[in-house]
This record gives structure tokens, C-alpha cells and sequence, in this order.
């Protein structure tokens, strides 16, 4: 079976805080369409993968824990919604894991990477939230922050 | 056909806005106690049996002996 | 409500006073050929609870206006003597239904309207009467004392008000004639009050009102109380003092932003109202097309600024936020790199030896000789060279770099590679989509802002239009000058009021932003002793999340009633259109503007409807605001109509019967749609209640009738 595959039945797991603090924010829900009512990303899996991708950059890695409660989506929601997106998670993963190219074989590794990341990257986020409370308000914060960033971080 | 009565509208429209309390990790029977209370008093002042001012205080109160 | 009965005397058509009706609840028909007095019948209702009859032509006219007209012919001319009196009344009696713990209340509504002869001359001529003021009264039994009351004059109005609220009452009855002016649709107010009647937006402000009150005194009272535990007291409830103060300053924006807006609404509606009556100037039709257009573009920017909002949200999806991971690709093709070359250096250590090696009986004999037989070199015993001789003894396993977890490995590697090159790729292009995209967004909002300029000209040169042309009409010239003066103050007033609501929209903003940074340093102030509970903090919790959603139920709520009388209203027009093939389509509310009008499947307005047309949509909407107003409000009202079906035609007319008699408990309809032959087949339909038949008579046995004999009377066909 294919790493893809294998993955696709694998969750990825994160904090409840992080879910209301930042998912709910951020992430809309089915139905709920009226323009003025939108957030910015329509699905849970974006908000996810946007703060992994931020823990990725910013290279903050802080493992789950075992307290506190926690939710969790399959991986093949990315995969089946995302494109790229989660290949790049994998590629991502690979390049930060320990385990180096062997990670590949690996599916618990990359999942364990990839949560450790967004969950560094959902901290990032929640402190730019605490310094402003209306930071992301403005849908072009959004590509602003990206724009932020250097080609030369980790 | 039951007739809903104004009192169980407003409080569906309240469990509706807030999808049975699903986004948050407050307890959901007190959230809806004090729904209902809330929703009576509104009642209340509609019917000018009370001032809405009078309204707000009987809730705070009614907050105070529910949460501890 | 159940109106149980109507007794007239001396009103109109319908002379002396044995003219009695009582109905049922269900469908009351009230049929008869023209002028056989139906409209006169309606007229009573309408005028024994509000002082007025409509006259076509004229519209509503009180009862002063009408004078003796409104008093019977025959009873007038009977009159013999000077000082004789003549009494025109109608009384109707109304039954509230039962609410919860106390009884139906019976109430008697009557008005009475008395005239005296002043002289012997022409009875018809209205200066040989004098007339006085209708007199009101309504009798009822008192709930809580059981005492039989009598109210009069304002105290009645109040009575009838509160049984027929205003708002609601042009619903539960209307005359077809005057069904336009009635029920403009035209004008969106209309539509709007009913639905703010039936709505429960008041009980929602209450509710938003009490809630957001709380909330503001316990998260004070939070405050204090975390201040006295702070470890820096003195920083803590500075903090407060500023956020107390923030919070007051938004409170007053909020009220004054609210009520900005609704004068707004107003003087935007009566802007509308002025232009209306502007269109009789040649050019303003020119300026009116104009104004259309700059909307219709403003629509399509809108359109396209949305567009590209979409088309942002799903490309940040899909790659854009992917930028800035350069770096890291690099790291992991690396990595993929470091498993190629370390699968190729295995893979050379197995070329070491040939991979076709013979079997092991040749091995063997290498072994022995210790010599590569292949290569020709010596293979000194214990020698690396003699050592790999001696691994491929018996290999039946495979080469190391063919082992099951390297070549997973390889086959991943060969997949990621791939995808990485196409990642790559796709990276390079991401900022500088990003850099297009915002130029063309911020083209677009700009593009918006100078449209909605053009708007604010288009007006200012309506308001010009005045004063060049203004002059020009001789008749009612000092009319235009006034409508003119009317308009340039409204349009001034709207162009400060925008800008004064767009103040207000800052301050709130800003406020809230600067009441965001005040919580958060105080978050961060430590607390001396963090064993002990504040309460006030944990109920916060429960009144803020209340508080913040208690905010928008309003606006979704009457979202949701707008949805009910517009899917309400399709149920009955599918069931009555589905008779008539000439009508289909389905009723669309506009949410903007609040206009009704007929749309296709895909929601596209349909351009051929007809009068008769459009009376079913309005009908099947006032039937849907009726019926949900009813639903709602715990209240029935009965719904009482004068011609609703002139403009249906037969099957249309029934259909239409057959679902009023559905949708209400007591409804009464006066038609003319029912032939004296038609009545025997009529009577059988179950889904009618009651028939009553008016024909008009007179005692002389004339065949030609004129107004000193004839009169109407009433036949109950089935009760």
C-alpha cells in the first residue's frame, strides 16, 4: 500500500482549545453561506493545514500532550480536497522529521509531524490573535501574512 | 398539529443560532436554563409586566444561584 | 377570532333594519349579481371599525366626507317630517378565542350615524339634513370583574386596535378593486411593515437588550473583583475605568447608528416617492434610466468583486499558502536525494560481483583457488575480496537495496520526486498570481467607489433638473417647486446622514479594537492569589457567548420569516396555478427591495405576467403573511374578502376558494363569481361553510327599480 494511502485512514489529531479559538473562527460550516456571515477558509481542513504550514515555516514544533481534550479529521480529507496541499505535508514532514528519508515508509511519523507542527503553528496564530483580537477580521490579512514571510526562514 | 407557543420560538431560535450549543465547552443544561429564563422575561416585559431594567436584574440574580 | 355576526341598518343599499348575518367559522361565501349590494356589505365591516368606506375614484373617505350618502335612499325618502331622525348603524360581533387560563371574550363593536331633517325639501340633497359624528361603542365582559363594559370613543379605538392591529388589518381584509392601492408592492414599505409585524423583532431587541445589559454588569463586577486579586491593583482598574468608558462610548454609537439608519430607510423611501412624482419632466426620465444603469454596473462590480473573492479563497486553498516553504522543499528533495545515493551505493556494492554469478558449485571452486574467477584477481583467504565470494554461497536472498523496505522506500521517493517537481513548478508562479490578483481587487474596489460617486451626480443633477426646469411648467409649477425643495433637502439630509453613519461605523470599530488591546494587557497583569474563584468570571463566560450570539438571531430570524411567506405563498400558488395552464413560475421576494415577483425554475424574472397574474401572487402572499401571522402570534384572524377572484377566471376562482377554506379557520368572501344557477352546485362543496345570497328587491312590484325602492336583502343559502 502506498504511503498515500496508508495515510488516508490515519487522523490528525489536535487540541479543542485550538478548535475554538482559531478553526471555528476561521472555518466555516455547512450551509452557512450568507456572504457577510463567510469565513475566510470554507472547510476545517484548510484552517488545519494553514496553520501547519505556518508551524512548518516558523519551524515551531510542540507535541500534542496527553491532557486536555482533543478532536480529530481523517487525512484523506486533505488529500481528497486539497491537491497539492497534501503532498506538500508529507514533503514538509520529511523534511523536518528525524527520521529522515525513512519517514516515508512511516505514516504514524509524518502524522506525528504534521500535528506537532500545526500545533506550533495553531500557538503562532493564537498569539498574533492575543496582541490584536481582530487581526485575521480582515480577509486580507490573510494573504498579508504570507507576504510576510521570508523566502530565507527555515 | 401542536401549536408552538411564543415561549418555545424564541428559545428555538435561540438553540438554532447557536446549533444546540455545539461551538462551545460551557455546560449545555445551564446554557439552556438560562435560556429559558431569558426568554421568559422577555415575555415578561412584552406583556409590560416588568421593565426591561427589572428584567436584567431577576436574570443576574438568577445567574448568580445557578452558577457557582 | 371569530367574527360571529354583522347587523346593519339603514347603511347604504340596505334598508331598515332586519339585515343580519351570522357566520361560521370555515369559508362564508357571500355572493350575488352586480350591484346587488356585496360591496356594500364589505363596507359596513370596514366602516364600523375604521370610520371609512373605500369609493372608487376617491379611495377612502370618512364617514364625514361621505355625509348622507352613506344613510339609505328608501329610508330618507320615506321621511315625512322636518326634525324626523334617521339612524345608519352596524354592529358586529367578534369572539377572541380562548388564551391559555381565561375564557373567549365576546366584544360588540358598534358605530352609529345619526341624521335629522332640517327641511321638506329634496331628500337627496345633502343641505336638508344635519349630520353628526359617528359615535363608537364597544361592549365587552370585563375578565378579571365579570362587569359588563361599555367603551367609548378613544378607549373603543383602543379595543378595535388591539383586535385588528393596524399593521396586520390590510391583510386580513382588502377589496379587490382596491387590492393596488392597498397593497402596493411597489413599495417596499408595505411588505416590510407587514413582516415586521408578524416577525418578532421587538421581542428580539428585548431579548438583545436584557442579555447584552448583564453581560456588561457582570463582566464589570468581573472586573472589580479580579482587580482586588490583581498584583497590580492600581494598573488593573485604570484598565477598567478605560474599558467602562469604551464600552458607554459604544453603547451610545450603537443607538445613534440605529437610529441614523432607520431615518435612512425613511428619507431614502421618500426620496423614491418624490422621484416618482418627478417622472412627469422630460428629462428625468433620461436621469431616472441613468440611475438604473450606474446600479446595474454597480451590481455587476459587486458581482465581480465576489467573484474574485471566491477565486482568492480557493487558490489560497489549493497553493497560495504554500509560500514561503521554499526552504523546506529543498530540505526534503535533499533528503530524497540522500536515499538515492544511498540506494546507489548499494546498488554498486552489488556490482562488486557480477549479477550473473554462477551457482555454488563454481563458488566453491573460487573459494578454493581463491581466486575471482571473473575478474581475474586474487582472493587471498579472509581477504574483503574472498569475503564477498564467499556472502554469494547460497544466496537466495535478495540484494540488499532490493529489500522490501527499500524498495517501498524507492517507490515513495520516485512518487515524491515527481510530485515535488510539479510542486515547484506550481511554487514559482505563486507571487506573482498574488501580486495580479490584488491589483485587479483593488481595481475593482476602486472602481466601485467612483460608481458609487456617479450615483451621488446622477442626484445632484436631478436636484439641477429643478432648477433649470422647474419654471418651464406653468401649471403646478408652485407644486414642482416644492416637490424640488423637498428633494434637495432630502437628498442633502442622505448625503450627511451616510456620512455620519460611516463616523459612527469607524468609531465602533475602533473602539472595539482598542477595548480588545485593554483586556489583553490586563490578561497579562498577574493575579496575587490564583486559588480563589471569581464567579462573576465564570458567569462571564455563559453571558458573553449568549450575548454574542443573542446579536445576530434577529437578522437570521427575519431571514428565516422572509422564507417562510415565500415558500408559504408557493404552496398555494403551485395548488392554484396547477389548474391554470396559463400561469406558472414561482414567487420570488426580492430581499433587497422587498418586491414580489414571478421567477422561472433558475430564479430569472419572468416578463409576461398579467393582472390577473399578479393579483393570485399577492393574494397567495397575504394569505401566507396571514397564516403565518396566526402561527406566530398565537392569534387567528379571520380573513374577509370583497372580489379577490375578478381578475381569475373560473377554475382559478374555485381553486382559489378551496384553499382559503384550508388555510383559515373563519374566512369570508364576498364574489360575484357565483351565477343564481351556479348556487344549487355550489352549496354541495364541502369546503364551504355557509352561503348567503344578496339580491336586491323592491315592494312596488316595478320592474324598473330606482333608489326610492330598491334595496338589498340577504338570503342564507347554507349555515
Amino acid at each position: 500500500m502506498s504511503l498515500v494511502s496508508e495515510l488516508s485512514d490515519k487522523r490528525l489529531k489536535y487540541k479543542t482549545i485550538h478548535r475554538e479559538g482559531i478553526l471555528d473562527k476561521f472555518c466555516g460550516v455547512q450551509g452557512s453561506q450568507r456572504i457577510i456571515d463567510r469565513k475566510y477558509f470554507s472547510q476545517l481542513w484548510e484552517g488545519y493545514t494553514w496553520a501547519a504550514i505556518i508551524g512548518f515555516i516558523y519551524d515551531k514544533r510542540v507535541p500534542l500532550g496527553s491532557g486536555g481534550k482533543g478532536d480529530a479529521f481523517k487525512f484523506s480529507v486533505i488529500n481528497n480536497n486539497g491537491g497539492e496541499l497534501a503532498d506538500a505535508l508529507i514533503l514538509l514532514a520529511l523534511s523536518k522529521s528525524k527520521k529522515g528519508y525513512k519517514c516515508l515508509t512511516e505514516p504514524d511519523e509524518i502524522i506525528k509531524v504534521i500535528e506537532e507542527y500545526a500545533n506550533g503553528g495553531f500557538e503562532i496564530i493564537q498569539s498574533k490573535i492575543r496582541e490584536d483580537e481582530s487581526h485575521f477580521n480582515n480577509p486580507d490579512a490573510f494573504i498579508e501574512e504570507l507576504l510576510e514571510r521570508k523566502e530565507t526562514l527555515t | 398539529m401542536k401549536k408552538l407557543t411564543i415561549n418555545d420560538r424564541l428559545l428555538e431560535s435561540i438553540t438554532r443560532a447557536t446549533s444546540n450549543f455545539s461551538d462551545t465547552s460551557l455546560d449545555k443544561t445551564t446554557l439552556l436554563e438560562i435560556s429559558k429564563k431569558l426568554v421568559d422575561y422577555v415575555i415578561e416585559v412584552d406583556s409590560s409586566h416588568t421593565k426591561e431594567s427589572g428584567a436584567a436584574t431577576s436574570l443576574e440574580n438568577d445567574l448568580y444561584h445557578k452558577i457557582q | 377570532m371569530l367574527i360571529k355576526s354583522i347587523k346593519l341598518k339603514n347603511f347604504q343599499c340596505y334598508y331598515g333594519d332586519k339585515h343580519e348575518i351570522n357566520f361560521t367559522d370555515g369559508l362564508n361565501i357571500i355572493t350575488g349579481s352586480i350591484a346587488s349590494g356585496k360591496s356594500k356589505l364589505f363596507d359596513a365591516f370596514y366602516w364600523v371599525l375604521n370610520d371609512m368606506i373605500f369609493v372608487t375614484g376617491k379611495e377612502w373617505v370618512s364617514t364625514k366626507g361621505l355625509g348622507i350618502s352613506l344613510v339609505n335612499d328608501k329610508a330618507k325618502y320615506e321621511s315625512q317630517s322636518v326634525d324626523d331622525l334617521i339612524e345608519t348603524s352596524v354592529e358586529i360581533v367578534v369572539n377572541t378565542t380562548a388564551a391559555k387560563n381565561s375564557k373567549s371574550i365576546e366584544y360588540t363593536i358598534r358605530r352609529e350615524y345619526l341624521i335629522s331633517r332640517r327641511s321638506m325639501k329634496d331628500c337627496f340633497d345633502s343641505n336638508t339634513w344635519t349630520t353628526s359624528t359617528p359615535t363608537l361603542t364597544v361592549e365587552y365582559v370585563n375578565q378579571k370583574n365579570s362587569n359588563h363594559e361599555i367603551a367609548q370613543g378613544q378607549d373603543a379605538k383602543e379595543i378595535i386596535e388591539n383586535l385588528f392591529p393596524s399593521k396586520i388589518s390590510p391583510y386580513i381584509w382588502f377589496q379587490g378593486e382596491a387590492l393596488d392601492k392597498l397593497i402596493d408592492f411597489d413599495n417596499k414599505g408595505t411588505l416590510r411593515r407587514a413582516i415586521d409585524y408578524i416577525s418578532y423583532v421587538p421581542l428580539y431587541k428585548t431579548m438583545n437588550n436584557i442579555i447584552s445589559t448583564v453581560d456588561s454588569k457582570i463582566s464589570k463586577s468581573a472586573r472589580k473583583q479580579i482587580g482586588k486579586l490583581s498584583g497590580n491593583a492600581k494598573l488593573y482598574n485604570e484598565l477598567s475605568r478605560q474599558i467602562e468608558e469604551k464600552n458607554n462610548s459604544i453603547k451610545n454609537n450603537k443607538q445613534l447608528l440605529e437610529d441614523k439608519s432607520k431615518t435612512l430607510g425613511e428619507r431614502t423611501d421618500q426620496m423614491d416617492e418624490v422621484e416618482a412624482a418627478l417622472s412627469a419632466l422630460a428629462e428625468f426620465p433620461k436621469l431616472s434610466e441613468e440611475k438604473i444603469e450606474i446600479n446595474n454596473d454597480l451590481i455587476n462590480i459587486n458581482n465581480d468583486i465576489e467573484r474574485l473573492d471566491i477565486k482568492e479563497r480557493k487558490r489560497f486553498s489549493s497553493l497560495w499558502m504554500l509560500y514561503g516553504t521554499k526552504k523546506s522543499l529543498q530540505t526534503a528533495a535533499d533528503r530524497l536525494i540522500e536515499f538515492e545515493d544511498h540506494r546507489q551505493s548499494l546498488i554498486s556494492k552489488e556490482y562488486e560481483l557480477p549479477e550473473d554469478v554462477p551457482g555454488d558449485v563454481y563458488i566453491n571452486k573460487m573459494l578454493k583457488n581463491e581466486l575471482c574467477m571473473i575478474c581475474d584477481r586474487p582472493a587471498e583467504k579472509d581477504s574483503e575480496a574472498y569475503h564477498n565470494i564467499k556472502a554469494k554461497l547460497n544466496r537466495k536472498i535478495k540484494p540488499e537495496y532490493l529489500t522490501p523496505e527499500n524498495e517501498q522506500i524507492n517507490t515513495e521517493v520516485l512518487t515524491f520526486k515527481a510530485k515535488l517537481g510539479t510542486l515547484s513548478r506550481n511554487y514559482n508562479s505563486i507571487k506573482s498570481e498574488i501580486i495580479a490578483h490584488k491589483k485587479e481587487l483593488d481595481d475593482l474596489i476602486e472602481e466601485r467607489s467612483i460608481y458609487k460617486d456617479k450615483i451621488q451626480v446622477v442626484n445632484d443633477d436631478i436636484d439641477k433638473l429643478y432648477t433649470k426646469r422647474g419654471i418651464d411648467i406653468s401649471e403646478g409649477a408652485k407644486t414642482h417647486r416644492n416637490k424640488h425643495g423637498e428633494y434637495k433637502t432630502l437628498n442633502e439630509e442622505v448625503r450627511n446622514l451616510n456620512r455620519k453613519i460611516e463616523t459612527y461605523k469607524a468609531s465602533l470599530r475602533d473602539a472595539e479594537m482598542q477595548i480588545a488591546k485593554l483586556e489583553n494587557e490586563q490578561s497579562k497583569i498577574q493575579r496575587v492569589n490564583t486559588n480563589v474563584n471569581v464567579v462573576e468570571e465564570e458567569i462571564a463566560k455563559y453571558t458573553k457567548y449568549l450575548a454574542n450570539h443573542i446579536s445576530e438571531i434577529e437578522q437570521k430570524e427575519y431571514n428565516k420569516l422572509i422564507d417562510q411567506i415565500e415558500s408559504e405563498a408557493n404552496m398555494n400558488f403551485e395548488q392554484i396555478t396547477s389548474v391554470n395552464r396559463t400561469i406558472d413560475g414561482k414567487i420570488k421576494i426580492d430581499r433587497e427591495t422587498f418586491r414580489v415577483l414571478n421567477v422561472n425554475e433558475e430564479g430569472r424574472e419572468l416578463q409576461n405576467y398579467n393582472t390577473g397574474h399578479y393579483t393570485l401572487m399577492k393574494m397567495c402572499i397575504i394569505n401566507a403573511i396571514i397564516s403565518l401571522t396566526n402561527d406566530y402570534k398565537d392569534e387567528s384572524y379571520p380573513f374577509i374578502t370583497d372580489a379577490p377572484t375578478s381578475n381569475l377566471d373560473d377554475k382559478a376562482t374555485f381553486a382559489y376558494l378551496e384553499s382559503i377554506s384550508g388555510t383559515f379557520e373563519q374566512s369570508i368572501v364576498i364574489t360575484k363569481d357565483i351565477s343564481e344557477d351556479e348556487i344549487e352546485e355550489i352549496k354541495q362543496k364541502d369546503y364551504i361553510s355557509s352561503l348567503f345570497f344578496l339580491k336586491i328587491k323592491n315592494d312596488t312590484g316595478n320592474e324598473k327599480m330606482n333608489r326610492k325602492e330598491a334595496y338589498s336583502t340577504i338570503t342564507p343559502i347554507k349555515n
